[in-house]
């Protein structure tokens, strides 16, 4: 159904058929997956947090203004419904410090050590990308993405994965331009340092220049 | 300007710099051009920027849609069920809690100044005047006059010495005086009650004078429901 995400809304408002509401939703439920696996760390909660999205978004259409975008709409319930679960995700934390049998889903113990480790995997005679496949690499990224500050993580992958503008960063977070500025800025230095071992070993291992850093399939400046 | 104070002016633009945003991109670029440091941190932000961009996307096999449909169409068309009725359920609950006390606590808190009122003593009539003031209870208090009529076209005759002089300053209660006006309608005042022969010219018309706030106890200002204002002297 080739018509705007206004339109549709102005569809289902007037018809209540669910169809329209529906193609609106197929429209971003998987980058509304996407964006919140990026931003909780785990598949399951993303799952949740987009069937909350979905919902809430169906009872509270009404008060889609035009004033912003559908998507910057969408998206900042599910940043709202982000920040909520990890504020509690944050007091049990606590409590969990007690507990052998549960672990939080960002470990940074553990993972501030994977990060120890890809710079001995380096050290070696191999390519790291020898060591690491995409998926693996994948699984780094996202574990130094689960040590930024929620902000900082919430304005790059709003950014840099779902691509949207400072404009719409800052209607979907209630920050203004300047504050998602910053927190792109830093979080994006944070981020390279967090994965710094990996980007030094592979300037080390340039006699091996067959491999690439990660980030260089597609590179953008 | 030294290096070290372009560093600072220019480094967290080079966020907005690569995603092309508003910048300014001749000063950020001069600048890279003469420092290594910033050059260093701007492929930094790249690196970074870049391994999040080229980063597969997560994908759930769910159709999420589909299940809230199903969800809408068990429930008869409405979503509310389980654990989101419960969550309906209290917030209802904490939104009728709240107005019930809040219309309490405001029905509390008019009985206390009513109560206040009659209270108070009558040698402190200044401060009876601000707690019905409060209250919308506006009372004159007897002080000078400047025009005895509220006709407004007797505004420009010569004006009676009288015991109390009040200025007409204004054509109904909604319309009161500007702050900033408080001084000439004093000098008015003034010139009237000294010499009450000479005609007053009252340039002050309600167009002049409109503010929401008419009242100014410390100038001792006070206006009864007709607008007329009285200057204590």
């Amino acid at each position: 159904m080739d018509i705007s995400d206004e339109a549709l809304v102005e569809k289902y408002r007037q018809t209540k058929d669910f169809k329209y509401f529906g193609a609106l939703t197929r429209r971003y439920q998987s980058r509304l997956f996407n964006a919140a696996h990026r931003i909780m760390g785990s598949p399951e909660e993303a799952e949740e947090v987009v069937q909350d999205t979905l919902l809430k978004a169906h009872l509270s259409l009404n008060q889609f203004k035009k004033q912003s975008s559908f998507a910057s709409w969408i998206f900042a319930i599910t940043n709202n419904i982000c920040m909520d679960r990890l504020r509690v995700r944050k007091r049990r934390s606590v409590m969990q410090i007690f507990s052998f049998n549960s672990k939080p889903l960002y470990d940074q113990e553990e993972d501030a050590s994977h990060f120890d480790n890809i710079g001995q995997i380096a050290d070696s005679s191999l390519n790291p990308l020898q060591e690491l496949d995409i998926e693996e690499e994948g699984q780094m990224v996202l574990k130094a993405l689960g040590l930024l500050p929620e902000v900082q993580r919430t304005v790059l992958v709003l950014h840099d994965i779902e691509g949207f503008v400072y404009q719409d960063i800052a209607q979907i977070t209630g920050a203004s331009i300047g504050t998602v500025r910053s927190r792109l800025h830093y979080g994006r230095l944070k981020l390279r340092e967090l994965l710094n071992p990996y980007f030094s070993s592979s300037s080390t291992n340039d006699s091996s220049k067959t491999g690439s850093k990660p980030g260089d399939r597609h590179v953008t400046q | 300007m030294s290096l070290n104070n372009d560093c600072a002016k220019y480094q967290e633009s080079l966020s907005a710099y690569i995603d092309n945003e508003d910048v300014d991109k001749a000063g950020v670029e001069s600048h890279l051009s003469e420092c290594h440091h910033c050059s260093d941190v701007l492929q930094k932000l790249t690196d970074a920027k870049n391994v999040l961009v080229n980063l597969p996307p997560s994908i759930s096999q769910r159709d999420f849609t589909s299940e809230l449909e199903q969800r809408i169409k068990a429930n008869g068309g409405n979503v509310i069920a389980g654990k989101f009725s419960k969550t309906a359920l209290a917030a209802i609950f904490i939104a009728l809690t709240g107005i019930i006390g809040f219309y309490a606590l405001s029905n509390f808190e008019h009985n206390k100044v009513e109560k206040n009122i009659a209270s108070i003593p009558e040698n402190k009539a200044e401060l009876k005047q601000k707690i019905q003031r409060e209250n919308n209870k506006i009372e004159l208090q007897p002080i000078a006059k400047v025009a005895t009529s509220k006709d407004e076209s007797n505004k420009q005759k010569p004006v009676q010495k009288a015991k109390e002089i009040t200025v007409q300053v204004a054509s109904s209660k909604k319309e009161s005086p500007d702050q900033s006006q408080n001084q000439t309608l004093i000098q008015t005042a003034m010139q009237v009650q000294n010499k009450p022969e000479e005609p007053v010219n009252i340039a002050l018309n309600t167009s002049d004078l409109s503010s929401e706030n008419g009242l100014f106890d410390d100038m001792g200002f006070g206006c009864d429901e007709d607008g007329l204002y009285a200057i204590k002297l």
